[in-house]
């Protein structure tokens, strides 16, 4: 599938060269903003086959966008998107939406439908794409949710889930017509430990096992850290650094430290730019 | 089988409902009986249609069997010339029919009863109803109910 | 130059939102076959848009059948005319009555339900997650909407418009003792079963249309926020409403 791990983690360097196929992904200086509010300028990366890369960065650095950008869901204003070669931008609909069947994307609160079940919610992406059977369909199902631990709540109603659980059926969802690139948008956020321990567990069983392509969008570095075979760090709209989990910690930018250390000291401070505070206690009383 | 669900069930009453009402509306409140389906046409002459007005239903025996399409005053016959479209269900009308004007209760509406005859032959299209009742005028009647004479209008 | 453009460029703004409107229109009705192929999901949203505005429906007809009758009724015994009265309200229901208030309750209840539905899912990343499991949204999602409202309204037309010649029946003859007879009969004799009822469920057919595109649209691009989904429920009552009242003195002028 790929190389060993305790391999990679030796190399870090610019030279090495990442595990490609079908299912690499390449960013290369891709432009992206709403109106003036520019997100990425000159951003480049590559996502290796079949490894689970790691995309870390600060809240608000566009980190879900790029998700955006990898399932032609956003359009780069200059630059290129590529999947497997093929670019994603230029894409027609129907081209489009051939290359999705081979993606499965997991959402940041999950985005189940909420007027369907949770056996409906699985069973959805099947009924769509192809005419199975009534009974393969639940077969197919069943051994989804096996798989996510959560069988005995195939009745259950979105609304009826914890936070954890949403996320182990959207899980399900996404990966029931077998992808072979997976998106994790914020998988951790807002989950208690043992339903993150879980989530991490499911990402790296299904990469371990069945070589799907994994990018993981967070901002938990630590956890990022420990499961990510690549990572890289974004902010600003660039790519600040890269390399394996190993190499990230060693790293001497002030920046990569604060971020990855989690200190409030640091280069990006902890204050919003603002005048003295002695103006603002003592000098004249400031307008709403 | 397939477990009957009661959505469809209160969707298949909703569209039910809403055919039926759209039935009772053609049916119990426009001319649609007797306006759309194959109709033929004939013609009855008046001394005096009354308030009789275009669109008045003709009936026999109470039960609407065509309409009145014009109303005009034939110069030649000196006669109120009435045409009257009257529905294909209803081929079988003895040629020596009487058609008179009659009025819906006390002050209702008027409209043209037609009483069959005993003739083998039947009324088609472009015929002509030759026994007819005007409308009965109220003031005429009383003036000759004060005369104690004359003769009634045929 | 500068206000030369500044002049111009709310009239584009106003053309490309109608475009968008449109090229919405032109998508819904192509996809529309593709719905009739799988009739479960049309069948539930009919019961959505449909089945559970009947009893409001019902009951508003009901009522404007029985208040336009009392009107009517202390109107034409001024002229001494109370034997025309079936047929004045029975024109006034089919005519115009009965499509323009179905329409605009119709945007109240089932409008405001489709956009918040709507404006909902795109809050909730669902039609994301639909897009991104290379599944149309708009299939999926709008057209077997789209398709329910526009059969719905018709029906509901209906429905309102015999409610309403029931409640003037109640008033007219149960009430105020007109002879029945004399009732229907100025009705049949008045209401043309072409130019009448006939025009007035094409009418609301159009109605249909205008109020589901407008309610579908306004939720479907909705901004992804609890205030946006707030905002589009909002919008989609007032553009359906005022696009109504607009259709329908314009097909009026054409239709009579």
């Amino acid at each position: 599938m790929t190389t060993p791990s305790s391999s990679r983690q030796l190399t870090g360097s610019a030279d090495f060269i990442l595990p490609s196929g079908r299912n690499t992904i390449r960013v290369q200086d891709v432009d992206f903003g709403y109106g003036s509010r520019v997100v990425f300028s000159g951003l480049d990366l590559t996502v290796p086959e079949g490894q689970i890369t790691a995309i870390l960065g600060p809240s608000g650095s566009g980190k879900s966008t790029l998700i955006e950008l990898m399932t032609g869901q956003k359009k780069a204003l200059r630059g290129q998107v590529e999947v497997g070669g093929e670019e994603v931008g230029a894409l027609s609909r129907q081209a489009l939406y051939r290359l999705r069947r081979r993606m499965g994307v997991l959402f940041q609160d999950g985005a189940l439908f909420t007027d369907l079940s949770v056996f409906e919610n699985v069973a959805f992406p099947v009924r769509e794409h192809t005419h199975l059977a009534e009974a393969l369909i639940h077969h197919l199902v069943f051994m989804k949710l096996e798989a996510v631990g959560l069988r005995g709540a195939h009745s259950l109603y979105p609304s009826e889930l914890s936070g954890g659980m949403a996320r182990r059926v959207a899980l399900a969802r996404s990966i029931v017509l077998d992808p072979l690139i997976m998106f994790y948008d914020e998988p951790l956020v807002g989950l208690d430990p043992i339903a993150m321990g879980m989530i991490l567990r499911l990402i790296v069983h299904l990469n371990r096992s069945l070589g799907i392509t994994s990018v993981i969008v967070s901002h938990d570095v630590t956890e990022m850290l420990e499961v990510a075979d690549w990572c890289y760090l974004i902010a600003e709209g660039r790519v600040q650094g890269a390399g394996s989990p190993a190499v990230i910690r060693e790293m001497e930018s002030p920046w990569v430290r604060q971020f990855v250390s989690g200190s409030a000291e640091g280069p990006v401070p902890f204050h919003y730019p603002s005048r003295e505070y002695t103006a603002d206690l003592f000098g004249k009383v400031r307008p709403a | 089988m397939r477990p009957i669900r009661t959505l469809e069930v209160i969707t298949g009453l909703f569209v039910l409902l809403g055919v039926a009402a759209l039935f009772y509306l053609a049916t119990q409140t426009t001319n649609y009986r007797t306006y759309g389906g194959q109709s033929y046409e004939v013609k009855a002459f008046f001394n005096n249609v009354g308030g009789l007005h275009v669109g008045a239903p003709v009936r026999m025996g109470g039960v609407t069997v065509g309409r009145v399409t014009v109303i005009r005053y034939s110069m030649k016959r000196y006669q109120a010339e009435v045409d009257l479209l009257i529905s294909d269900h209803y081929d079988k009308i003895p040629a020596d029919s009487t058609a008179a004007i009659l009025t819906q209760g006390v002050l209702g509406e008027q409209y043209i009863g037609v009483s069959p005859g005993g003739a083998p032959t039947f009324l088609h299209n472009g015929s002509t109803i030759h026994f007819t009742q005007s409308a009965i005028i109220l003031e005429n009647l009383l003036g000759q109910l004060l005369t104690h004479g004359g003769h009634s209008g045929k | 130059m500068r206000q030369l453009g500044s002049l111009v460029r709310p009239i584009l703004e106003f053309c490309a939102a109608l475009g968008r409107r449109l090229h919405f229109l032109v998508t819904s009705l192509t996809l529309i076959p593709s719905t009739l192929a799988r009739p479960r999901q049309f069948v539930e949203q009919l019961f959505y848009v449909g089945s559970v505005s009947v009893i409001l429906i019902a009951v508003g007809g009901l009522f404007v059948g029985l208040v336009l009758a009392l009107q009517f009724y202390t109107a034409l015994s001024r002229f001494g005319a109370t034997s025309s009265l079936g047929g004045l309200v029975a024109l006034a229901l089919l005519r115009e009555l009965g499509p323009v208030l179905t329409a605009l309750l119709f945007a109240g209840r089932a409008g405001t339900s489709l956009a918040s539905e709507l404006g909902l899912m795109r809050a909730t990343r669902q039609i994301d997650a639909m897009e991104v499991m290379a599944v149309d949204p708009m299939r999926r999602v709008v057209a077997p909407r789209f398709l329910a409202g526009i059969l719905a309204m018709p029906l509901l037309a209906a429905i309102f418009s015999a409610m309403g010649v029931l409640g003037s029946y109640l008033i007219g003859i149960k009430m105020m003792g007109l002879d029945p007879g004399v009732f229907w009969s100025s009705m049949r004799h008045e209401v043309r079963f072409h130019a009448d009822l006939v025009n007035g469920m094409v009418k609301s057919l159009i109605f249909g249309v205008a109020c589901s595109l407008i309610s579908l649209y306004e939720g479907f691009h909705a901004r992804p926020t609890a205030e946006g989904v707030g905002q589009a429920t909002t919008r989609s009552v007032v553009i359906s409403s005022m696009a109504i009242l607009a259709l329908d003195f314009l097909l009026t002028s054409f239709m009579y």
